[in-house]
């Protein structure tokens, strides 16, 4: 009832978490690519066929159409000042001379445009453009040598030879023959990728977690200095009936905050996954946190010294354990580093079941978690000075 | 009251704390029905005692039982039968006293209209019932103490430890403790009162241990520890200043028995404890004797020559001052 009466504390532990989703998410990701589609503008000014043929698989290649939200444009001028103010991801341009340029042999280019706010979805854009840009000049190697050969052949009909090299250069520029050697991504790891927002909302989620058992440090600590918790050891209760009692105040506590954040983020579209493997996920998180909790103030001797121990800790533990930035953009020798942290285990879980993991796929890390929550209360209980 | 059984049994207690013996060896018993005092000065080990009774603090050695079941064996059952007015204002100060007497009673298994009817009568004892929805940090020291004591008596103890329950508070609401405490024993509440206020122990108490330095010095009713110190009276000079040297001058007046001095502010919370007058600032110096008719006019000259401004004199019977005085050599204050 302290605790909620605090508006400050409450404030903490649910706007700030939800503001931060907001902005990390916004900043890093774009809440845009929530959706899976990048913005794009495809200007073919080119009078032959072969630009179509690259761009058209913007409009028409299943995983092109997946990934990207394609407009025609007439205007290079217009889609240059659209990806500058924002509007668009990037803008791929064909030149007027394109096919007629590699039709002869020469060298031709392709113009892109990209937004540098959008880092990620820039980069997936430029991607695409060189893998198309690379078979097209594949295509154009191909026609010439076939011409090569051909018109090398004494042969005396000189419409046979412009029509073999005219179906090379056809069959070569056929979209089939552009697909002949497809790039196939796959992803490690089984289910669907995930967007920056739902990544956030468990890194957030989880780090503020821990910030609201860290409050039940405090109020330990608290209680001490003014007597409360001295007084209730006179009262008929044990003193692990006591600190039941006062830690089941902050696990529910910390079990509000989460439903909070879950229907906030839901709201904003995060598909959480399996409600039963988020519930385990987030008690056995919020248990480990109040463990964490009650040996923090075993060990620190007033309220000043918790807030220390309890910032550098949680901060610590946010950082390796992934709730700042993704674990595998760590080097290889560090990203072990992260199970040993409450947010590294918890997180691991939380991106499981919005992957698609089911409740018996977390259990390793629900385990892990509440072994976490029995060790810590255990030392933190027996070391707890009552007076 | 003097032929009942004692419900309370104190028995060669120490705490040791490291190197430092906070209380040394004490022996006492309190007797149900009575009001039992224990009177010393800061850091006589006092808190440190009612902490081992109330089970807060296990015992180096020595045993305590409360209503016959033993502190370190049946804890549980000990704390049923108390209540503990602690001298920190233990309460949440963000919570209503209602809220507050809630938590405790219920802390003390109390339940429903028990538990309600149980709030309603420890609010009219603290007389605080038109303010029970207000919260604890809009009170005053006074009110807060009264709070205190209403949140240690919910379960109806028979035996209430208080720990200095008036320490820093207004005269009304120390009057209004003291009444109170005086209420609760007539309702048959034991109580065991620590107090550093001369005062106030005799006010209330039937018994009084005297203790210092983690020891019990004295033990008994009041006109028995009085007559410890026979005849002596207590000379209270009050001055504007000490002149140095002053102190040892008088002590060397042959019918002095001991002499002391403290600041007169220490002085003014006993003097609001009986309603007195309170004293301006200054010192007091406190001479001891037998003769203190005699002596009275030496100790005056002795400091008038020495250039001090003498403000009031005033002599007094035997007191539990006095006594400590006389058995330590430095004032309850020192």
């Amino acid at each position: 009832m302290v605790t909620v009466r605090d508006k400050g504390t409450i404030g903490i532990l649910i706007a700030m978490p939800m503001i931060l989703i907001v902005i990390l998410s916004s900043a890093l990701g774009n809440l845009q690519s929530n959706l899976g589609k990048t913005p794009v503008a495809i200007i073919n000014l080119d009078e032959g066929k072969v630009g179509a043929q690259v761009t058209d698989g913007f409009f028409t290649d299943a995983q092109l159409t997946e990934l990207f939200l394609a407009q025609r444009m007439t205007s290079t001028e217009e889609a240059r000042a659209l990806v500058a103010k924002g509007d668009l991801a990037g803008a791929l341009v064909v030149p007027s001379d394109f096919s007629r340029r590699l039709n002869t042999g020469r060298a031709s280019k392709l113009t892109l445009y990209s937004d540098p706010g959008r880092q990620i979805a820039g980069a997936v854009f430029k991607g695409v453009a060189e893998t198309l840009s690379t078979r097209v000049s594949a295509a154009s190697i191909a026609a010439r040598t076939s011409a090569y050969y051909v018109s090398s052949l004494r042969v005396g009909d000189p419409g046979f030879v412009y029509g073999v090299i005219g179906k090379a250069v056809q069959s070569a520029s056929d979209t089939e023959a552009l697909s002949a050697v497809r790039l196939v991504e796959s992803t490690a790891t089984r289910g669907k990728e995930l967007s920056m927002l739902s990544y956030y909302s468990g890194g957030m989620s989880v780090m503020f977690l821990m910030f609201g058992a860290m409050f039940g440090a405090f109020s330990l600590v608290r209680e001490r200095d003014t007597w409360t918790l001295p007084r209730m050891l006179m009262t008929p209760g044990t003193k692990w009936e006591i600190l039941g009692g006062k830690m089941f105040g902050v696990l529910l506590i910390g079990m509000l905050q989460f439903l909070v954040l879950y229907g906030f983020t839901t709201a904003l579209g995060v598909d959480w996954g399996d409600l039963v493997a988020v519930g385990l996920i987030g008690f056995s998180t919020v248990a480990a946190a109040t463990g964490l909790a009650i040996f923090i103030a075993a060990v620190a001797k007033t309220v000043r010294a918790v807030s220390g121990v309890a910032q550098t800790l949680i901060q610590f533990m946010a950082a390796i354990g992934g709730s700042f930035f993704p674990v595998a953009q760590f080097p290889a020798w560090l990203q072990p580093l992260h199970y040993a942290s409450v947010n590294g285990w918890a997180l691991d879980g939380i991106l499981a079941t919005m992957r698609g993991a089911n409740a018996v796929e977390v259990l390793p890390n629900v385990a892990a978690l509440l072994l976490i929550a029995a060790v810590f209360f255990t030392i933190g209980a027996w070391r707890l000075r009552w007076e | 009251m003097s032929d009942a059984a004692p419900i309370v049994i104190v028995t060669d207690l120490v705490k040791r704390f490291g190197e430092n013996t906070a209380v040394d060896g004490v022996s006492f018993d309190i007797r149900e029905g009575e009001i039992f005092g224990l009177l010393g000065p800061n850091g006589a080990g006092k808190t440190t005692t009612i902490s081992m009774i109330s089970c807060l603090l296990a015992p180096t050695s020595g045993t305590v039982t409360v209503d016959g079941h033993s502190v370190t064996a049946a804890p549980g059952k000990v704390k049923c039968a108390l209540g503990v007015v602690p001298q920190e204002i233990a309460l949440y100060p963000t919570l209503t006293a209602l809220e507050n007497l809630k938590f405790w009673g219920r802390m003390y298994g109390l339940g429903g209209t028990l538990l309600d009817e149980r709030v309603g009568e420890a609010l009219e004892i603290a007389g605080l019932a038109d303010r029970a929805k207000e919260r604890i940090e809009t009170y005053s020291g006074g009110m807060k103490r009264r709070i205190n004591i209403a949140a240690g008596i919910m379960h109806h103890p028979r035996v209430l430890l208080m720990d200095e329950p008036t320490v820093g508070i207004d005269p009304q609401s120390r009057n209004h403790i003291l009444q109170t405490v005086k209420e609760l024993n007539r309702r048959g509440m034991t109580v065991l009162y620590t107090s550093h206020y001369m005062e106030e122990v005799e006010l209330l108490c039937d018994r009084v241990g005297i203790v210092d330095h983690g020891r019990l010095i004295a033990l008994g009713p009041l006109e028995e520890l009085k007559r410890l110190v026979g005849d002596e009276n207590v000379i209270s000079v009050r001055l504007a200043a000490l002149p140095d040297g002053a102190l040892e001058a008088l002590r060397a007046i042959p019918e002095v028995d001991s002499v002391t001095s403290a600041a007169t502010g220490d002085e003014k919370q006993d003097a609001e404890a009986t309603g007195q007058a309170p004293e301006d600032e200054g010192v007091t110096v406190q001479v001891l004797s037998k003769d203190s008719g005699t002596v009275i006019a030496d100790v005056v000259g002795i400091l008038g020559r020495s250039g001090a401004r003498i403000l009031s004199v005033d002599v007094r019977e035997p007191n539990l001052e006095s006594v400590f005085l006389h058995l330590t050599g430095k004032s309850l204050r020192d």
